[in-house]
């Protein structure tokens, strides 16, 4: 297999393209590879699986351990929250609670209630609060995604 | 020197015209021993915007109380300093029978405009930001049927 590597200064993202004539063992152990570097273990009592960050709704840490809550499924990851969200900040993932952090891309909409606390409707129905601490760094986080998405 | 741009035009206009009305006092009372009523009276509304400022920038550590509790107490907390200064100098000099009135509406209406001119910036905010949310996900929606479009395109050509 022929591989090539090419520096372009001005790339907006970083981008692998693989090109083959068939389905080989190999192609399958590159195909593994680079779907390995953006996905994360994530346990559960039955066993470890790999979790796409995209599927992760929200993050919390629950006596100092961080749980990623998928549309249904709840899974315990060996990371910190803070780790966590630096590592998939582009991907939409930014904190909204000292233990809670969550995936703006899940977000269905934004309400205020009486006392001017956040609350955050996601995509499978559940409802979080967001602190009036991390409001700025939510709204800044989703106006780079929108950036990012042009 | 800070570089004066658009969103620090209006703050720098409001420096400026602060520094130089204190020194335009400073200098009547220490050049002509001038120190009558309106002296007295910015000086007050000096003092009264240093303390409203330092009370409404504590708002941080508040955070943990729900913002109508935070909002009432600083209120309550400003006009009872407000009616304490006017109580003080009416110990120096007799304060008008208007006068614990009119400090009260004084401060009370700017208070209020300024509560739902924020509660009015909070809404457009989220107004905004379900917008972003929403543009969001009708892009990625777009992304992913492009790249479903792409793939399905590299599996029927053949690369020679």
């Amino acid at each position: 297999m022929k591989i090539q590597y090419y520096q372009e200064a001005s790339l907006k993202e970083d981008y692998v393209e693989v090109h083959f004539r068939e389905e080989t063992e190999q192609i399958e152990a590159v195909r593994s590879f680079f779907d390995s570097c953006n996905r994360i273990a994530g346990k559960q009592e039955d066993g470890v699986k790999m979790l796409h960050p995209g599927s992760i709704y929200y993050l919390e840490v629950v006596e100092r351990k961080l749980f990623a809550c998928q549309e249904k499924e709840v899974y315990q990851i060996e990371d910190s929250l803070q780790h966590f969200l630096e590592r998939f900040a582009d991907q939409g993932f930014v904190r909204i609670g000292k233990s809670t952090g969550v995936n703006l891309c899940k977000v269905s909409r934004i309400r205020a209630d009486l006392n001017m606390r956040l609350r955050l409707y996601m995509d499978n129905g559940e409802m979080l609060i967001l602190n009036r601490t991390y409001k700025k760094s939510f709204m800044d986080a989703l106006q780079r995604m929108q950036l990012r998405s042009k | 020197m800070k570089i004066i741009h658009k969103k620090n035009f209006f703050s720098v206009v409001c420096v400026i015209f602060t520094i130089l009305l204190m020194v335009k006092i400073l200098l009547e009372y220490v050049a002509q021993g001038i120190f009558g009523n309106y002296q007295e009276n910015i000086l007050t509304m000096f003092f009264l915007s240093l303390a409203a400022t330092f009370i409404l920038s504590q708002h941080y550590r508040l955070q943990k109380y729900p913002l109508l509790v935070v909002i009432v107490g600083q209120y309550v907390l400003l006009i009872g300093i407000v009616m304490l200064i006017t109580w003080l100098s009416g110990r120096i000099q007799p304060v008008h029978e208007n006068g614990y009135r009119d400090m009260f509406l004084s401060f009370t209406v700017p208070y209020v405009i300024g509560v739902v001119l924020y509660y009015g910036a909070v809404f457009h905010e989220i107004r905004r930001a379900n917008e972003a949310l929403q543009k969001l996900k009708e892009d990625r929606m777009e992304q992913e049927k492009g790249r479903e479009k792409n793939e399905g395109d590299w599996n029927q050509k053949e690369i020679r």
